[in-house]
């Protein structure tokens, strides 16, 4: 709210009032939904921030169960990190199971049938015993409410518990969208302000460049970023493709310039125009004043609520790119959410425990549709304000 | 109108040829060395020589642009460096189904979203409306491939009878040419193209409602009406062509795009489309090939948005006349 809209609501009304000043609207409240949006996001938020500060004794395996064949099945996590899980009785059934499945295999090896060794070779797959183990007891979900908050949602393929995963991932998603949009504003912006106050040449150079770097596949396009970002040096021999956070948020961030340009360009060019620029410029303004004093202020309202939109379609990419392994945490023990969905992804595992892959979907999902619904809100209320003036 | 059209795909050139250098030259920036790659560890100094300049990789930049784009334009996008096979023959069948299957997931799309769209149009504020509205807005908040992973669980769950899943499911058969047999190439295609059409058809028909709406308000609308025609005869006949240009625009923007994000889909359903293609081919080193790729996907995206452009006079006569003038 500007000072003069204070002054206008409390100066003594005069009689003309009515006429004069249109009467002013009560504000539009924000509505329930958006509040839930904000507690979401803010939930995320203040999960990430928790989970750098809380140790999650990630990798600790559990006293007294035996770790099977290495198939990593660890209770770990408590979700109160006080508290200890009680899941040995599973354990033991587990380690039942697992040691039916070893005798099998140790008969095959004895009747050293070529055929069968190889069948029970690829039961006794460390993942997929645990797995078929489950399997046997209907489901994922069933060997955990033992401790019954210990895994609200139980455990992954990987042996976490999901709902920490969940948090855990969030960190990388957030941090990428922030950095993208942050470069994408910084580069797109200035040079969109600038093409669009300034126009001529300047703006068709600029805008010629932008539509060369639209019309890349984008997906394709970070694929080829972040191979040539990646792991240069060494040998000659080419490293597959390694990422980090920085390399994807640079990626993403080229990627967003073209996009955020048009859009600050756009908003520039109808600003440019209005009385108070040329009233500006009348009374001498130089340009930097006016871009900074003049437009900025008014291009930047507008430009907030892209930015969540904006970073909402940046986090559906970046969990595209770890969903196909080449994004944050491949190959390093960093999570995201694209890759614990990636990992519940096999047909099978996704037919027998859905929720292993569709938890961490939903988190994206959710956050995703809290940028977008705040977004939308917030461009509703500032464009009113516009219409307004 | 052909003049346009063929000033207008002049334009377009330019575009082509700055994309193609570009990834060109993300390509020569690429980390490691080609003819190392493809001959092995123990390659000697002689033979990585020799490679390198099969592949011309000891040219400078510009030349080896220049003969690459000279022969792309024939239609002859080199040997692929990894399997020595030529680029042109392997793409054809992945792009068959990549552009099917993009094809496919459009028209999926706009079978959903218009009708819906124009009924939430209709009865704006309605019920219905905001039923619809608030799926829509959802559905664009879905991201591709967690939709792309719940169609896969229905048809999973709900669509197997017995067996292991592929071969008896009707839905996850591998993937038929749509020469042989349309109808399987359509049912093997059905689960990509609907996870695809969840978002995009959402997208689209918030495009839809909203220039309905305001399309819905204008005098000619009200004229119709008040001589009596009929509501349906008005939303097909009148309001709907005025309304559809942001649509067509939107809509050449997604059948581009489409064709590169479709990678992921292929992944979740196993199609060996155009994604599974560049995505071994860039990990992979294989130049030729990400370049054949890169250059496919930027021509099928010029040439749609350029034919969406040209499409506009067809349907919109104002647009005709104002070219006639100018």
């Amino acid at each position: 709210m500007t000072v003069t809209d204070v002054d206008l609501e409390k100066s003594p009304s005069p009689v003309i009032e009515p006429v004069a000043i249109s009467p002013k609207k009560a504000k539009k409240p924000w509505g329930f939904m958006f509040w839930v949006a904000i507690s979401w996001l803010v939930l995320v938020i203040g999960g990430t921030a928790i989970a750098n500060v809380v140790d999650w004794k990630k990798d600790a395996d559990f006293t007294g169960a035996p770790v099977v064949n290495g198939c990593g099945w660890r209770a770990t996590v408590s979700w109160l990190p006080s508290r200890v899980p009680s899941v040995s009785k599973d354990f033991e059934q587990l380690n039942a199971i697992q040691l039916e499945r070893q005798a099998a295999f140790d008969a095959s090896q004895s009747e050293a049938d070529q055929v069968a060794l190889q069948q029970a070779n690829n039961q006794l797959d460390p993942v997929k015993t645990c797995y078929d183990a489950l399997k046997t007891k209907s489901d994922m979900e069933s060997i955990t409410p033992q401790g019954k908050w210990s895994h609200p949602f139980g455990l992954n393929f990987s042996g976490n518990d999901i709902l920490v995963d969940v948090v855990r991932g969030a960190k990388n998603s957030l941090f990428i969208a922030a950095a993208t949009i942050f470069l994408g504003f910084v580069v797109g912006g200035i040079t969109g302000m600038f093409a669009g106050y300034f126009r001529g040449r300047l703006d068709m150079i600029c805008s010629a460049l932008m539509n060369v770097l639209l019309s890349v596949p984008g997906l394709l396009f970070i694929l080829l970023m972040i191979a040539v970002l990646s792991s240069r040096g060494g040998n000659g021999q080419a490293q597959g493709l390694t990422s980090s956070v920085y390399k994807v948020s640079f990626a993403l961030g080229i990627l967003s310039i073209p996009q955020i340009f048009r859009v600050v360009r756009g908003s520039t060019m109808q600003f440019a125009q209005r009385e108070f620029v040329m009233a500006a410029r009348a009374m001498g303004a130089k340009v930097p004043r006016i871009l900074m004093g003049e437009i900025l202020p008014n291009v930047a309202k507008p430009m907030f609520a892209f930015g969540l939109v904006a970073a909402g379609s940046v986090m559906v990419l970046e969990g595209a790119l770890s969903f196909l392994g080449i994004g944050v945490g491949s190959g390093t023990d960093t999570t995201a959410w694209g890759k614990q969905i990636a990992a519940a992804s096999q047909r099978q595992d996704l037919e027998a425990a859905p929720m292993v892959a569709f938890i961490p979907g939903l988190a994206l999902f959710f956050t995703i549709l809290s940028l977008n619904y705040i977004g939308d809100k917030a461009r509703e209320r500032l464009e009113t304000k516009q219409g307004a003036i | 109108l052909l003049k346009y059209a063929l000033r207008r795909l002049l334009t377009a050139i330019p575009i082509l040829i700055a994309v193609t250098a570009l990834c060109t030259g993300m390509m020569s920036l690429l980390p490691g060395d080609a003819a190392g790659v493809a001959l092995g560890v123990n390659a000697t100094k002689e033979q990585l020589i020799a490679k390198r300049h099969e592949f011309g990789l000891d040219r400078p930049f510009p030349v080896r642009y220049a003969s690459w784009a000279s022969h792309a334009v024939r239609g002859d996008f080199g040997k692929s460096w990894i399997t020595g096979t030529p680029v042109t023959a392997s793409m054809s069948d992945a792009f068959q189904l990549s552009l099917t299957l993009a094809l496919f997931s459009i028209i999926l799309s706009l079978c959903i979203s218009i009708p819906l769209g124009v009924y939430a149009a209709y009865r704006v504020g309605g019920r219905v409306d905001r039923f619809i509205s608030t799926i829509a807005f959802g559905s664009v908040a879905i991201p591709g491939f967690v939709a792309g992973l719940g169609v896969l669980f229905l048809f999973l769950k709900f669509t197997t009878n017995g067996g292991d899943g592929r071969a008896s499911n009707l839905f996850l058969r591998d993937y038929v040419p749509f020469r042989t047999n349309p109808l399987q190439c359509f049912m093997s295609l059905f689960g990509p193209a609907l996870s695809v059409a969840i978002g995009q058809s959402a997208g689209f028909l918030r495009i839809i409602r909203t220039d309905m709406t305001t399309t819905l308000q204008d005098d000619f609308v009200l004229m119709a009406k008040s001589k009596g025609m009929s509501d349906r005869y008005i939303l097909a006949r009148h309001a709907f062509r005025p309304s559809s240009f942001t649509l067509m625009t939107v809509v050449g923007v997604a059948i581009g795009q489409s064709l590169g994000n479709l990678l992921i889909i292929e992944q979740i359903f196993t199609l060996h489309g155009l994604g599974e293609k560049v995505f071994t081919a860039i990990s992979a080193r294989d130049y030729p090939v990400t370049l054949a790729v890169v250059a496919i996907i930027t021509i099928v995206f010029v040439m749609v948005t350029t034919l969406v452009d040209i499409l506009y006079g067809v349907v919109d006569p104002r647009v005709r006349f104002a070219r006639k003038i100018a």
